[in-house]
């Protein structure tokens, strides 16, 4: 596991600044901002499209994870910082929608996704959040590891196509291709649930 | 709240598992980026060195081209007819472009490239065939239309990448508008249903949801004008939908391999296909240079094929003979060895008869493959996977062989070979004894020998019988003698047989009166030992040989 190092040269393994935050001591927030800040910014970023928003949902991120530890306990740090800066950032993210059209990641990403749910009247009854988060979740586990990565980094790191593209090594065509797939595959499963919200 | 912030909710709740799962991949994704970067970098630097020396050549063409057209000048002068082109000069247009109207226009006259390994040399061919509505180079054509069903090609399409790619980002463009395009319509209408007319806010929104409607409309359009300007959007698809094994897109061109039976499909397969996409009367065929390898490129098939597990064929199910195994080749040269080494058993092979193959094989085996080997006897094993197919020596055809191992569903051939071939020589042939000059007293190629002779029948004893008689401390014993009753009169034959171990500066070869018996007189320093002994082993297998004899030292006729 990599480790970060507080000034005094000490390394700390994210069950540390856990721990740290257990204790209230806020050298935690500093520690998370030296491993998971530039992420946490990145994701902010991305939803929101706006430097000066996203810093201010990174502030708000620290806050969120000094707010929740204790009591949480989360397995997986990374992926629980990600989660409080992606909810700070649509938080913003809708504050903001009502004036303009936002440029960013998470519009394109969610434009994307038109289509996917039926007609409100068209289905037999309405799904529950949890329901619709438990079929979304199963959704994605049935996916292979490279649609799987895709999703992730499209709709909920909202990741720009060139950018995954080129960490997958594979062209943006091909992207767009799978992001084809994932999309009628979505609401394939989505349909099949009978899921209307 | 929409519909959609619900769904954007649902996918903010994904478990933090996967979450956590994505972002260790990127970290590694991003290692293997940076470890790729750096053998780009490598590579380009290689590639500017290349660069270098593709101009320096370019240089040595263009002074070249210029004596040249200085020498044709008078001739060119006297002749006003203009050169014909030829080759894929006539798909460019005055200014050196690929002219997509001049490919179809010039189809008839493609000439097709046979190599598929470097798609940037064309090379003009003969006459052009069609087979199935794909047009072919003669050669080509004969050989595919000989084929058998699963006998495999290697394939290359080419078509303009760069406009393949518009058409395709303007395809996908196009159905992501039309997506848009669908909910906004959907939004326009729930606002009509609640707009009254009075409500300004309301009909300030419909007014822009109108507008974006508008904007969305002109996209769809746009794009698709951009899609359908083409002969194919969805080649990669179609390789898909074509079901073929192995492909390597490309964006320029597509190499893959296929069957001919695939081939058959994909040649019918692309109409289909085109007709779903397209509704264009243009034949999709023509958006491709379609050309086919004529020589099966057996590494890439070795991937392709995928042995059914399972051990390798039982050796001692059939006890008269060993097997070798003939592997899958995965290059020409390594089935060239195993040729070789039917070569070698087929000269055993005088001494038996015939050749044996075990062919295993999943499916079906193809009767005419096995037929092509002009086999004597045919056999199946009890579970129907094995056939054994005996082939009498002289009908041996090595190309039958090689279009049998290259069937899909071929995935092992053993050849038989006399039992001990490898490691010695036939038995009751070779004898060690007498010196040589009491050879034809002791030695009787029809009755048989005396006392005094050790049979040997291995290598190893053999070696060390040769060692001893090299070494054999007389003045006198600079030279062997080898002695070996024949049957047959083509004495030509064992001659090419010994000449093998030794060289013809120091040998003599002499029959006796009857000429049933053959004696070869070998000086020392001529023989090479492991030949010889190769030698001898060949000559044991010789149906016409009877007993050798391999003398002691002998005492010098002077003597």
């Amino acid at each position: 596991m990599t480790k970060v190092k507080d000034p005094k040269g000490k390394n700390y393994t994210d069950e540390e600044i856990i721990e740290l935050y257990f204790n209230r001591d806020e050298e935690a927030i500093r520690l998370t901002e030296a491993r998971y800040g530039k992420l946490i910014f990145k994701v902010a970023y991305n939803i929101l499209g706006d430097r000066q928003y996203a810093e201010q949902c990174e502030n708000d991120t620290y806050l969120g994870i000094w707010n929740a530890i204790p009591p949480e306990r989360p397995a997986r740090f990374g992926a629980f910082a990600v989660r409080i800066a992606r909810c700070a950032a649509i938080s913003k993210y809708r504050e903001e929608r009502g004036k303009s059209r936002i440029p960013s990641g998470l519009t394109v990403s969610m434009e994307e996704l038109y289509g996917v749910l039926g007609e409100e009247n068209e289905l037999v009854r309405k799904t529950e959040d949890e329901e619709l988060k438990r079929i979304i979740n199963e959704y994605v586990r049935g996916l292979g590891e490279r649609r799987r990565y895709i999703f992730v980094g499209r709709y909920y790191m909202a990741e720009s196509v060139e950018e995954i593209a080129k960490a997958l090594g594979i062209t943006e065509s091909a992207v767009y291709k799978e992001l084809a797939k994932i999309k009628r595959g979505l609401k394939k499963h989505l349909e099949e649930n009978e899921v209307n919200i | 709240m929409n519909k959609y912030d619900k769904l954007i909710d649902a996918i903010s709740d994904l478990d933090a598992d996967l979450v956590a799962e994505h972002l260790k991949l990127k970290a590694d994704l991003n290692r293997i980026t940076e470890i790729n970067k750096n053998k780009e970098e490598t590579k380009a630097q290689k590639k500017s060195a290349y660069t270098w020396r593709r101009w320096t050549l370019a240089a040595a063409c263009l002074c070249l081209a210029v004596i040249m057209v200085a020498a044709l000048l008078p001739k060119l002068w006297t002749d006003p007819t203009p050169p014909t082109p030829s080759g894929s000069d006539i798909f460019y247009n005055e200014n050196g472009e690929l002219d997509e109207n001049l490919i179809f226009a010039n189809l008839s006259q493609v000439v097709w490239d046979t190599s598929v390994t470097s798609p940037e040399e064309e090379k003009p061919l003969g006459k052009i065939c069609e087979w199935n509505g794909l047009r072919l180079e003669e050669e080509l054509y004969n050989k595919l239309i000989t084929a058998g069903e699963n006998d495999l090609f290697a394939v290359r399409l080419i078509y303009d990448g760069t406009k393949l790619y518009e058409r395709q980002s303007a395809y996908y463009k196009m159905l992501d508008a039309q997506a848009k395009l669908d909910s906004l319509k959907t939004e326009a209408e729930r606002l009509e249903a609640s707009y009254d007319g009075n409500d300004e806010v309301l009909g300030k929104e419909l007014n822009a949801v109108y507008s974006d409607i508008s904007e969305m409309e002109k996209q769809v359009a746009e794009n698709k004008k951009l899609a359908d300007n083409g002969v194919l959007t969805e080649c990669h698809d179609l390789i898909r939908v074509c079901g073929i094994k192995a492909s390597h897109p490309i964006d320029e061109y597509v190499v893959m391999f296929a069957s001919k039976k695939i081939l058959n499909t994909f040649s019918q397969k692309i109409d289909d296909e085109y007709d779903k996409i397209n509704s264009s009367e243009r034949n999709p065929k023509e958006g491709f240079i379609f050309t086919l390898a004529p020589n099966y490129l057996a590494e890439e098939f070795s991937q392709i094929v995928d042995p059914p597990a399972g051990g390798d064929y039982d050796p001692n199910e059939k006890n008269k003979f060993a097997y070798t195994k003939l592997k899958f080749y995965s290059t020409e040269t390594e089935f060239s060895a195993n040729l070789d080494v039917i070569r070698e058993i087929k000269k055993c092979y005088n001494y038996y008869d015939d050749l044996t193959f075990a062919v295993t094989y999943s499916g079906k085996i193809p009767a005419e493959k096995l037929e092509a080997m002009k086999y004597s006897d045919i056999e199946q094993s009890a579970d129907g996977t094995t056939v054994t197919v005996t082939v009498n020596c002289a009908d041996f055809d090595s190309d039958a062989l090689k279009n049998l191992s290259r069937d899909t569903n071929v995935w092992r051939i053993f050849v038989s070979y006399p039992e001990g071939a490898e490691m010695g020589f036939a038995k009751d042939k070779i004898y060690f004894g007498w010196p040589a000059y009491d050879w034809d007293k002791i030695y009787d190629p029809v009755t048989g020998t005396s006392s005094g002779e050790e049979m040997v029948n291995d290598r190893e004893t053999i070696l060390k019988k040769i060692d001893i008689l090299m070494g054999y401390d007389h003045p006198k014993s600079d030279d062997i003698l080898v002695a070996f009753g024949v049957k047959g009169t083509d004495m030509d034959r064992f001659e090419t047989v010994l000449k093998r171990g030794i060289n013809l500066d120091y040998y003599s070869m002499n029959y006796d009166s009857n000429f049933n018996t053959m004696v070869l007189h070998i000086k020392r320093e001529g023989l090479n030992i492991d030949e010889f002994v190769k030698a001898i082993q060949n000559l044991s297998y010789d149906k016409e040989v009877g007993k050798i004899l391999v003398s002691l030292p002998m005492i010098k006729s002077s003597e």
